[in-house]
């Protein structure tokens, strides 16, 4: 089965749609090798563990709790869970959710960005962009090159590097579109048929910088851990309802794209869940229940995300980072301007 | 920008005119008070203390942008009160953004932004030194 993309979804179907077997993801081998080979010719390595063996960073966060969510909630108290995805358009907003999560990352570090050498700020968005997901998933989706549903995380990776990056959800008079809030007929506007140049040029300022594919829990813990956001495509269902801990248990099957915002590898979580867990926001709205709460912290998850354990998935995955921001605003002096 | 600062270092500046008799017109001997007069050293040494205790406070000066107004301000409500006096300073503008700079910006630059406790500390300090240096 798969979507009527003529069709728009009132947000409560989303969920029947999926377990239904509509495919939000819908993966492309030749795709795929296409990201990895953009990642290497632009001088970059693809490849999660030797990324993370290069920058001695493999391990570092073994037995840790990494939530780099809190930086983004940091930023935009109301940027998540975002808008609930009205078509098969999942990967787009795992990604632009993802995209997000790097830029506060960058800007909560205070180190000026590598290649400006400039401090970023974290742009300033309307109220209602924020309650949007601040980023633009439709500039992504734009770029899929065809006019059905379902792609790939690493397929929108090559599009956030190349085409569209961080897309602040705000009008673009120039272009005649206002991406302030989420549309589903908006995400449909091109496809097969790609945006036209001005498009493109008003879409590509704050391109990804790289990205890198993941293989293994580990890999996704070490990179978390450093910040860098995940989109994640699979086909296991979750549970609706959240434990006393935040977790849901696999319950069907979806074919679906969901943001990796935190994992859990403290030891007393591999106790009572015999295993690490990992912490998915979905891009159905507030659309589960149960415990926001993380164990042993006062901090709460954010809504429509849910704790998983990682033995009961196995799902491909990219990590995002080096986003081109904003640089942040100098003051000309601090001269007293004597005479 | 908070009226009662201005005022404040207005009342410092009329103040530094009172006090004013015959020109000093010796160089000093320090760091920067070897860049003007024994006289205009004592009175910009009086000016950056009073600054450095304006800018612990949180309410009137928040930001970095607030500190840099209010420097500028009050540099000139001072020159203004005491023409014939406080004149030919501009030698020190260099130096003192310098220093004030490698305080509380990074690589070279001052963000505009919120004025942090760490900031605010080292803003303080910097100041006390060039009230010091004078």
């Amino acid at each position: 089965m798969n979507w009527d993309s003529s069709y728009v979804f009132d947000e409560d179907d989303i969920p029947a749609a999926y377990a239904a077997g509509a495919e939000g993801v819908i993966y492309d081998a030749a795709e795929h090798e296409a990201f990895l080979g953009h990642v290497k010719d632009t001088g970059n390595n693809p490849v999660g563990a030797e990324v993370a063996s290069e920058y001695a960073f493999a391990d570092e966060s073994k037995g840790k709790l990494v939530i780099p969510f809190v930086h983004v909630l940091d930023k935009y108290p109301a940027a998540w869970p975002g808008p609930a995805q009205k078509r098969g358009d999942c990967v787009s907003h795992a990604v632009s959710r993802s995209l997000l999560g790097v830029v506060c990352t960058e800007i909560i570090s205070g180190i000026p960005d590598e290649k400006s050498g400039k401090l970023e700020e974290a742009p300033e968005v309307s109220p209602e962009a924020e309650s949007q997901a601040v980023f633009s998933s439709e500039a992504l989706y734009w770029f899929r090159r065809k006019n059905s549903d379902g792609w790939q995380s690493s397929s929108a990776a090559k599009v956030a590097l190349t085409k569209a990056g961080a897309v602040v959800r705000k009008p673009y008079p120039e272009v005649g579109l206002d991406l302030t809030r989420y549309s589903a007929q908006t995400a449909g506007k091109w496809g097969a048929t790609p945006p036209p140049d001005e498009v493109v040029d008003a879409m590509d300022d704050h391109l990804l910088r790289t990205a890198t594919s993941l293989d293994s829990i580990e890999e996704w813990r070490d990179f978390l851990g450093r910040g860098f956001f995940i989109a994640s495509d699979g086909g296991e269902g979750f549970e609706r309802t959240r434990d006393e801990n935040g977790a849901s248990h696999r319950k069907g099957s979806w074919s679906h794209a969901m943001c990796v915002c935190g994992l859990d590898d403290r030891p007393e979580t591999h106790r009572l869940y015999g295993c690490a867990l990992a912490l998915f926001l979905n891009s159905w709205g507030k659309y589960n229940s149960g415990p926001r709460k993380i164990r042993g912290t006062d901090i709460s998850i954010p809504e429509g995300s849910f704790w998983a354990p990682v033995d009961e998935f196995r799902r491909r995955a990219t990590a995002f980072s080096g986003a081109n921001g904003w640089a942040r605003k100098s003051l000309p002096d601090l001269n007293p301007g004597f005479s | 920008m908070k009226t009662a600062v201005y005022a404040c270092l207005a009342l410092l500046a009329l103040g530094i005119v009172g006090q004013w008799g015959l020109l000093d017109l010796v160089p000093g001997s320090r760091p920067l008070g070897h860049l003007v007069t024994r006289q205009q050293s004592k009175d910009l040494r009086e000016f950056y203390g009073a600054l450095a205790k304006v800018v612990g406070s949180t309410n009137d000066i928040a930001t970095t942008s607030d500190f840099r107004n209010t420097q500028i301000l009050a540099a000139k409500i001072m020159q203004a009160n005491t023409p014939g006096h406080l004149v030919g300073l501009e030698k020190i503008n260099g130096p003192i953004n310098e220093r004030l700079v490698a305080a509380i910006g990074v690589d070279g630059e001052v963000p505009d932004g919120p004025l942090t406790a760490e900031m605010r500390a080292k803003l303080q300090k910097v100041l006390d030194q060039i009230s010091e240096d004078f």
